[in-house]
């Protein structure tokens, strides 16, 4: 972590407004919602990792620190696919 | 002969401080995580829920969300300031970070004064999206409640992270910090990272989708 990464972060930083102005223009495409949902979300995704793995040095960490932190991402979606599955019940009280 | 049994740490050469302010991300994380879900448990009950634009200013949060991206560059740049020993350059991309974090929410208040201020156009624009009342607050249905729910809290490690600059910049200006000693402000770095990365997914669910 002690040499120079100045030409990592610039380009990090390029390719995480490129694909915020691409998360824009999306917004101007007739699509389904759906897939629309979806590109989002990747794109928001693919943003997070950039982060994550250059700004917070993770890509320099051990794969054990790494699984870790990556671990509560899939029990999340976990409880999401959970509540979902759950709403259809919540107003029939 | 006797032999050293070799460890290997699996958390390498990350400190107690460092792998503490992970743990602390992780909590932080399920925070927004709960909030980003429950706001989503929330639309998918509801019959209509205002189209990407309508009531929000896309826009400026776009700009908003530059703004925090170029905060990330400047508080990584300052961290590999201080890893080559240059003092004036942390000082300064942590004046930077500071800055912009304190401009963004500049906005994110001027946003807020906007919309509990009220007018003719957001009236239209909340009528438009089956919402009621010239104003758009909390109490503005589920809606309003999830919006400021979930950018107050964010809002909230903003000033948290600026507040912790401003506590950091203090030994930095003393010269505390320096090619070998520089822990606190890698720690400082993934607390501000961790409050860009979470504004990536809030601009993405609350405002684009």
């Amino acid at each position: 972590m002690e040499n120079d990464h100045k030409k990592v972060y610039i380009n990090n930083a390029i390719w995480l407004t490129v694909l915020t102005v691409v998360e824009l223009g999306i917004l101007g495409i007739s699509l389904p919602k759906a897939g629309q949902v979806a590109l989002l979300l990747a794109l928001a995704a693919t943003k997070m990792v950039l982060v994550g793995m250059v700004y917070m040095h993770l890509r320099y960490e051990t794969a054990f620190l790494r699984r870790v932190i990556l671990v509560p991402i899939p029990l999340a979606l976990l409880f999401t696919l959970s509540l979902m599955y759950d709403l259809p019940f919540q107003w029939a009280f | 002969m006797q032999q050293a049994a070799a460890i290997s740490d699996p958390f390498g050469k990350a400190t107690t401080g460092k792998l503490g302010m992970w743990l602390f991300i992780l909590m932080d994380g399920l925070s927004f995580g709960g909030l980003l879900i429950g706001g989503a448990a929330l639309r998918a009950g509801m019959d209509s829920w205002p189209e990407p634009g309508q009531i929000l200013n896309i826009s400026l949060t776009a700009f908003n969300t530059f703004l925090l991206i170029c905060t990330s560059f400047t508080m990584v740049m300052a961290l590999n300031s201080i890893q080559k020993g240059d003092q004036k350059g942390l000082v300064k991309f942590l004046t930077f970070t500071m800055s912009g974090g304190i401009f963004f929410l500049g906005i994110q208040i001027w946003e807020y004064v906007h919309f509990i201020a009220g007018s003719e156009e957001l009236m239209h624009n909340l009528v438009l999206a089956g919402l009621e009342g010239s104003k758009f607050l909390p109490s503005t249905g589920i809606y309003g409640a999830v919006f400021y729910a979930i950018t107050g809290f964010h809002g909230l490690h903003v000033l948290s992270g600026v507040i912790y600059i401003a506590a950091m910049l203090v030994p930095a200006k003393q010269g505390a910090f320096s090619a070998t000693n520089y822990d606190r402000i890698e720690i400082l770095g993934l607390f501000w990272h961790f409050v860009d990365l979470i504004w990536i997914l809030v601009f993405t669910v609350i405002y684009l989708i």
